[in-house]
């Protein structure tokens, strides 16, 4: 993946987890996956078709999951990842990559993504696209979390 | 065998697809009827570079891969060689990547799925033209 | 109504297993799913875009996709660790979602649903979710276990 593509990604989530009142998101790393392997129990996906052709999958633990929806649910306690947790996550995801998308848009690069999904599951071993993914690393009070981005 | 020339030696073949499994697929179909794998490439770019030192009979060209998609390397290829035998291999029977291929030059294809069977007939019926 | 045709993935999928896995699949009927969908442990997705915009899934046991795996490389495999099964079962989604979606573009121009790289989770106690889609699934066996496939999408932009 060109470089150039990278930072509307990282400057998509960061913009992102501003609006939603955690300002304390810094990214804390970038490096391309090793293994397939994942201790993160929770997992978004987002598939983009166009100039940019892959998929985006924001990966985190259930920890950093749960605490993410309480804040974007106004601090409400979330002991459970049930369906209101989940539904905030997955709008989250397509927050943060309509952000990124409109920024690719004025550097004239045209995606088109579909919804949502989440995948929550233990011990998870995951492909994403067929391609080398990288991963960026990001940390705030809620917890730490990735985004990865595997496109052709 | 259908995999023989008339001098009894193995019809030779690039096989490029940027799922390994798949290329080892085209491999188990073709093998047994004595067709010789040549060469293998995991996207188009891969397969225009080592085009010039493998020149094989023919070649199975999967349409969509990552960093040079099949139909710009198949255009590529035969710019170098026009009269290179190439099977477009495709999961989308769409009539734009037909088109697209035909502007090219490149008249055969295969679609996916296809049974061993078929991908021996289809080589051997290209490599016979 | 729901926007969804199954129909013409489940066409592919038994064209895909006969063909290229030389396998019977005996398929089941249509049903809703809801917004959550159980995994049996091995799951590749496909995204739609264009005049749908939803999610293919082709979902089965870990120890299904190694005898598919099998099929197609013909090497043994024990575990979904194992890049090679990841690679056969996207494989295979594509070719079914490639399949389907060249039929019912066809069917109806304009429509030009366009799909997405798979990828593929495998893991224990997998579910998938998916909010505001209409979504439908259908059982389907074979000699390696039960298949599973699975649309949710909307109508697009």
């Amino acid at each position: 993946m060109d470089v150039k593509y990278v930072n509307p990604f990282i400057s998509g989530l960061i913009n992102t987890f501003q609006m939603l009142n955690m300002a304390s998101i810094k990214r804390t790393g970038l490096a391309k996956r090793e293994k397939l392997k994942t201790d993160n129990e929770v997992n978004i996906i987002i598939g983009m078709v166009g100039d940019l052709k892959g998929n985006v999958v924001l990966s985190l633990p259930e920890s950093t999951a749960r605490n993410i929806a309480s804040t974007m649910m106004g601090g409400m306690p979330v002991p459970e990842l049930d369906m209101m947790p989940k539904s905030a996550l997955c709008e989250l995801t397509n927050m943060v990559t309509g952000n990124s998308i409109s920024q690719l848009e004025q550097m004239g690069v045209a995606v088109n993504i579909t919804p949502p999904m989440l995948i929550n599951g233990k011990n998870m071993v995951t492909m994403i696209s067929q391609v080398e993914t990288l991963v960026i690393a990001f940390s705030c009070n809620e917890g730490p979390l990735e985004m990865n981005i595997a496109t052709e | 065998m259908k995999g023989l020339k008339a001098d009894g030696t193995p019809i030779r073949v690039m096989a490029v697809d940027d799922s390994p499994v798949t290329r080892k697929m085209v491999r188990k179909a073709l093998e047994p009827e004595g067709f010789e794998i040549v060469a293998e490439a995991g996207n188009g770019k891969e397969a225009v570079e080592i085009y010039a030192s493998t020149l094989p009979d023919v070649i199975t060209m999967d349409v969509t891969m990552p960093i040079m998609d099949g139909l710009e390397a198949a255009g590529n290829i035969k710019k170098v060689n026009p009269a290179q035998k190439i099977i477009m291999l495709s999961a989308m029977g769409d009539s734009d990547i037909k088109a697209d291929a035909q502007s090219r030059g490149i008249t055969d294809f295969c679609t996916k799925p296809f049974k061993p069977q078929e991908m021996v007939d289809k080589v051997r019926e290209v490599f016979n033209r | 109504m729901s926007i969804v045709q199954i129909a013409p993935f489940v066409a592919a999928t038994v064209k895909v297993f006969k063909d290229m896995l030389e396998t019977d699949i005996v398929k089941g009927q249509p049903e809703p799913e809801g917004d959550s969908f159980i995994s049996r442990g091995f799951s590749v997705m496909v995204g739609l875009t264009g005049g749908w915009e939803g999610w293919f899934l082709l979902d089965m046991s870990q120890e299904t996709a190694c005898i598919f795996a099998r099929a197609m490389t013909g090497e043994d495999y024990d575990t979904v660790e194992n890049e090679e099964v990841l690679y056969a079962g996207a494989e295979i989604a594509n070719i079914i979602s490639g399949n389907a979606i060249t039929t019912i573009n066809n069917l109806q121009p304009g429509l030009n649903i366009r799909l997405a790289p798979p990828s593929v989770f495998a893991g224990q106690g997998m579910s998938m979710f998916n909010a505001r889609l209409s979504s439908s699934s259908v059982l389907m066996e074979s000699a390696a276990g039960p298949v599973k496939i699975n649309v949710a999408a909307k109508e697009g932009k």
